[in-house]
């Protein structure tokens, strides 16, 4: 059983699938959706298998956990990269939502007259494999491989499918991306040239890490180290994707225009691979340079909770006003990751799981009604309670865990992460606290606006959701209610590599490799 | 007491009130309304059962086993030390058993009375599940022996509180008032869940027992205790509806009448009292936090107190009455008369009610009609209702030997025996005795006696069985309940007596010790008197001489007098100060520094961007085709990159 190359199997499965699909012919529309179902659903099966099945102990001696280890070479020796691919805790989690978010999109897409359905279905299933490979692979270049894979298909996806605004809104993503992601690109090549190890391989690259180099010297200034300009390389990649104010702004004009069904994905998973980047790289290959510019980056974190929160206020477009909420929400998850302790960690990757349920459940709740009612403004809209009783109860139960309701799952996140903030700095909570005054305000405008008062035009005569679309929300919803009655067993996976990132991440004094039992509560 | 007997118990309480909610929520509506009802009230009655046992085995438990903490399932486990690490524990002691019997008690007759006063609404099966998801919330929260679990049962009850207060979603106060409420509340959240990692950061444990234990961790009036102490406290407050968080209140009654009796009444705004009892231990070590609760809690006795005059919707009267009310009781929690405050929440949870539902009864009489100046001489029609009315009425006033006068001159004593600003504050209280006095017979003779001032008095019928017998059974409670506890020393003491093994560390208080035969009969004398005065005063001026409110408003300092007609203008200073600056502000943000600052420098990079990209290109039509080779061409560009690298060094 050990032989067999699960993780391979994760990835390239939906790219086999969206193979498979050119060769039927476009108007068999009921195989295409058939067959990107049940491709999406083979894997989000097999993952929950793998994730499941985890908890037995990884291979020994390394810096990381990874489960399902699986290392052949690449590219031969010059560049010595390896295709090599691992599960950890955080993985697990990121790769368990890309699976559930994908399969969510194909059903969501499989309920829409898409024209050229094929052509979605395939590029939604290339987007898979992609965003796969960003999650397993434990080799810088082939993190950057299919880092940049992914571009690809979202590019086609938003050109293709997206709505009027598209053109402005693309371009901005991906201008950005690429942007960041070639600065990480340099640092990446640094890392390697800079490693007596002289391997692309994460496992060797923080075994035996580079010298620091000496700052540079500027006509007289000392600027930074190199391993300092690396570091500052991967976070402006990273805080792009995440994304941190200023770094945000292509995220709500491309949320606007972004289909509803890739939607579900984009906002569910794309957007967490910047958290799940800024754990698994940035922490842990630059303990030190981490530590120097942890006060930039949580005052990056509390200003983009803050800020995001206040455009939300002032929103009226829903859709735009969920992006702004969004863009807050992830500022707690990089608030957790800057807190460097194992509670924040913890709470940023339970979190990470709690925002992509819940973003692309708000999206298809948003999709269904803009729908249904053929308008996005916050004013035109109201009354919905009465038309859409089901409607009106899954939009509530979503509303309050976006706004990090006790007892719902993101409050185990958001707690998590607020004890982690406040173990490093006690002022974090209270400002971040803010944020989240805020975003009952605006999150309980928009349902009350949309949900209560007596109906408008737009309003009347609205059907509830279809049972399909219930069938497709009772399940997000129970996740929500689960998850936050019980999230131990998420804790449980996300714990499993949290120690090691907090380890790491305290640099090359901390002891090697042992849990940290008393990170020190605040005196 | 044994844990798996608790831990079945602590089950069955919870789950009867949430099955009763998810069936009245999933099947309630094409169910039809008998069986709402019926789902609806036997879920409590049953959980009033089950705390009836509870209560049982409390009493009976010998002394060393009076309080068990059960563990039910573990919440998050990631690891030991600072690392979060929480429970669903629940634990079972007098405190909690008293605070049980409230809820399921006065939520039963509540929930009876619900079924006549919803009768003709079609929202029927909504309200009762969302009724009994506060019980069940609310049962969590005083159960809870984890600080995970109690935030999520204190934010779960401001939760169940927004949806019924916006229970008429289609009235826009209603919805203001529901959103009111809650942020309101969440502010209260956010200082509670920051007072949790303090407690957190010191005893690296978030179970209540393990905080309790390890007290000794805090030094003895230090600041850093004093702080957890403020932001509980904080927390409290805004639960509670105390300054300067307490203005979600007044128009949380635009929620159906027995939500306001239930919760905005009876049990959820008492929960600050609770959480300060319960935090006791943290409390008898923080005399400056104790002091500044108990200043804070007569302060609004005294504000609400004067507001109450001059309100003439007969429904807010009597929710400044509460805010007064537990003022009263945070001042005796604070300065550390935990037992007597609880049974002022006790008396009070009865009267309340009461007063609540007797209102609820003339509303529906007249039709909806709130304005007490449209009312009058109702004692005629509705003779039943009147006479329990003011059975609540002498409660609320303090006349002697009814059960609100045991409670609350037992825990103005106390405060007379404290000395320095406790007794200042104690002579505060004896002002707000008499303007209780005041307000609740200036409501009761407007409402039911004098002429009638509207047609429609003349044809309001008294309520139906269903809506008498329970507000008939409080009646009785109102009236007798505080028997069982005298404020002398030495006299019956059956709620210290039963609370004693909680709060026995506060027998060495800091702040109030039960006063003397002399202290304590002094301070009951002029209480009582203050009481008469308010209600004699009442009686002249609104039995007998009957002046509209205006007239007596102009008797009072105009500065007193407008202060009460536009409750402080509390309302206003936030709108001003807060509401509208932060709105303001979000506006100005959203026009000039997301598009002129954030966009312009991402546009300006962009465009030089693309640029050099298309330099030569016509940017329209190629765009898709281009884009893609392009970046295929930057991951190729980077392997060969890296490659060529290589091979040149």
């Amino acid at each position: 059983m050990t032989n067999i190359p699960w993780l391979s199997i994760v990835i390239f499965l939906p790219l086999t699938a969206s193979l498979a699909l050119q060769l039927v012919p476009g108007r068999a529309r009921g195989l295409i959706k058939g067959l990107t179902i049940a491709a999406t659903l083979a894997t989000a099966v097999l993952v929950a298998c793998l994730v499941a099945n985890m908890s037995g102990s990884p291979a020994q001696g390394t810096p990381l956990p990874l489960h399902y280890d699986e290392n052949q070479s690449w590219i031969p020796d010059p560049v010595n990269a390896h295709y090599h691919l691992g599960l950890d805790g955080l993985a697990a989690w990121m790769l368990a939502l890309n699976a559930g978010v994908f399969l969510l999109g194909a059903l969501v897409v499989s309920r829409r007259d898409v024209d050229r359905m094929k052509l979605f279905c395939g590029l939604l299933l290339l987007t898979e494999t992609a965003t796969a490979g960003v999650i397993l692979a434990a080799d810088m270049l082939l993190f950057y491989f299919f880092w940049e894979a992914m571009l690809i298909p979202l590019y086609f996806l938003l050109s293709n499918f997206g709505s009027e605004k598209r053109g402005r809104a693309t371009l901005k993503f991906i201008i950005f991306t690429v942007a960041g992601s070639l600065l990480m690109l340099l640092a990446i090549i640094y890392l390697k040239v800079n490693s007596p190890a002289n391997s692309f391989d994460l496992e060797v690259l923080l075994r035996t890490p580079g010298p620091a180099g000496d700052a540079v010297n500027f006509y007289g200034i000392h600027l930074f180290t190199p391993q300092q300009f690396a570091f500052l390389a991967f976070a402006i990649a990273f805080a792009i994707k995440l994304p941190l104010v200023p770094f945000h702004t292509w995220l709500p004009d491309l949320y606007e225009s972004c289909p509803p069904a890739a939607l579900v994905f984009f906002a569910g998973v794309v957007s967490k691979l910047g958290a799940f980047g800024f754990i698994r790289y940035a922490i842990t290959l630059f303990p030190g340079p981490v530590h120097d510019f942890q006060w930039l980056l949580l005052t990056l974190s509390v200003i983009t909770i803050i800020y995001g929160a206040l455009m939300a206020l002032s929103e009226s477009d829903i859709k735009r006003i969920v992006a702004y909420a969004s863009i807050s929400h992830l500022g707690v998850i990089g608030l957790g990751i800057f807190a460097l302790n194992a509670n924040g960690i913890n709470g940023a990757i339970i979190q990470i799981v709690n925002h992509g349920i819940i973003i692309a459940s708000l999206f298809l709740v948003l999709g269904i009604i803009e729908q249904r009612t053929g308008t996005r403004d916050r004013h035109e809209l109201a009354g919905l309670e009465k038309q859409m009783p089901y409607l009106y109860f899954f939009f509530l139960v979503i509303t309050l865990a976006a706004l990090g309701m006790p007892g719902l799952n993101s409050f185990a996140g958001e707690f998590t992460i607020m004890l982690g903030a406040f173990q490093t700095f006690w002022l974090l909570p209270v400002l971040a606290g803010i944020g989240v005054v805020l975003a009952c305000w605006y999150m309980l405008r928009l349902h009350q606006g949309l949900m209560h008062e007596p109906l408008q035009p737009r309003t009347d005569g609205v059907r509830d959701i279809s049972f399909v679309e219930g069938w497709v929300l009772v399940p997000l919803i129970a996740l929500m209610i689960g998850i936050g009655v019980y999230p131990k067993p998420v804790g449980d996976i996300a714990n499993l590599s949290t120690h090691q990132y907090v380890t790491l991440s305290s640099g090359p004094d901390a002891p090697a490799f042992t849990p940290i039992a008393n990170s020190g509560g605040p005196g | 007491m044994r844990v798996d007997t608790v831990q079945v118990l602590c089950g069955l309480i919870l789950l009867l009130p949430l099955a009763g909610c998810v069936l009245n929520g999933l099947v309630g509506p094409r169910a039809g309304r008998k069986f709402v009802n019926l789902a609806g009230t036997l879920s409590i009655l049953a959980s009033f059962i089950v705390a009836c046992v509870m209560f049982g085995h409390v009493i009976a438990a010998d002394a060393a086993h009076k309080a068990i903490t059960v563990h039910m399932w573990q919440w998050l486990d990631l690891g030991t030390g600072a690392n979060l690490s929480a429970g669903v524990d629940f634990t079972l002691d007098p405190l909690s058993a008293l605070m049980v019997m409230v809820i399921t008690g006065v939520g039963f007759l509540i929930h009876v009375y619900s079924v006549g006063y919803m009768k003709h609404d079609d929202g029927v099966a909504r309200f009762f599940a969302y009724m009994n998801f506060f019980i069940f919330s609310m049962l969590l929260l005083v159960l809870a022996a984890d600080l995970v679990i109690l935030i999520v049962g204190w934010a779960l009850v401001a939760l169940s509180s927004y949806l019924l207060i916006g229970f008429w979603y289609q009235r826009p106060s209603a919805v203001l008032a529901a959103r009111k409420a809650f942020i309101t509340q969440v502010i209260g959240d956010v200082a509670l869940v920051v007072a949790a990692f303090m407690i957190a950061g010191k005893v690296n444990s978030l179970s209540l027992p393990t905080i309790f234990g390890g007290v000794g961790a805090f030094d003895k009036g230090g600041a850093y205790v004093t702080g957890i102490c403020i932001l509980l406290a904080i927390g409290a407050f805004a639960k509670s509806a105390q300054f300067p968080l307490h203005t979600w209140l007044p128009d949380a009654m635009e929620g159906p009448t027995p939500v306001s009796a239930l919760i905005h009444a009876a049990t959820m705004v008492t929960a600050g009292v609770y959480l300060i009892a319960r935090f006791h231990p943290l409390f008898d070590i923080a005399p400056t936090a104790q002091l500044i609760v108990a200043c804070v809690g007569m302060g609004t006795a005294l504000m609400a107190a004067i507001t109450a005059l001059s309100q003439i919707d007969i429904k807010r009267v009597i929710a400044y009455s509460t805010m007064s009310q537990i003022g009263l009781m945070i001042f005796a929690v604070g300065m550390g008369a935990y037992s007597v405050g609880m049974f002022h929440f006790t008396t009070h949870a009865i009267f309340k009610a009461l007063l609540f539902l007797a209102a609820g009864n003339v509303i529906h009489a007249l039709g909806d009609e709130q304005d007490i100046r449209l009312m009058g001489g109702l004692a005629g029609k509705m003779k039943w209702t009147a006479a329990i009315f003011a059975a609540g009425s002498v409660s609320l006033a303090g006349f002697p030997l009814v059960s609100g006068w045991f409670s609350k001159e037992a825990l103005l004593g106390f405060g007379a025996n404290g000395g320095g600003l406790l007794l200042a504050l104690y002579f505060v209280g004896v002002a707000v005795n008499i303007l209780t006095g005041l307000y609740a017979f200036r409501l009761y003779f407007t409402v039911f006696q004098g002429k009638p001032q509207t047609a429609r008095v003349f044809a309001a019928k008294e309520a139906p069985m269903v809506m008498l017998a329970p507000v008939a059974v409080l009646g009785v409670g109102a009236l007798f309940f505080g028997w069982i506890e005298w404020p002398f020393p030495g006299l019956w003491h059956l709620m210290s007596d039963f609370l004693s093994p909680v709060f026995h560390t506060a027998a060495s208080g800091p702040l109030a010790q039960e006063p003397g035969w002399t202290v304590a009969s002094l301070a009951l004398v002029v209480g009582t008197l203050a009481s008469l005065i308010g209600i004699g005063g009442a009686f002249r001026l609104w039995y007998q001489h009957r002046p509209d409110a205006a007239v007596v408003a102009d008797r009072l300092p105009r500065l007193v007098s407008l202060l009460s007609l536009h409750k402080f203008y509390f309302d206003e200073m936030y709108d001003a100060l807060l509401v509208r600056p932060l709105c303001a502000l979000a506006r100005v943000m959203r026009k000039t520094v997301e598009p002129g600052g954030m966009d312009r420098w991402v546009r300006g990079t962009s465009g030089s961007v693309s640029e050099m990209g298309f330099i030569a290109r016509d940017t329209e039509t190629g765009l898709i085709r281009d884009y893609a080779v392009y970046m295929v061409a930057a991951a190729v560009l980077g392997v060969v990159a890296s490659a060529l690298l290589w091979f040149v060094r």
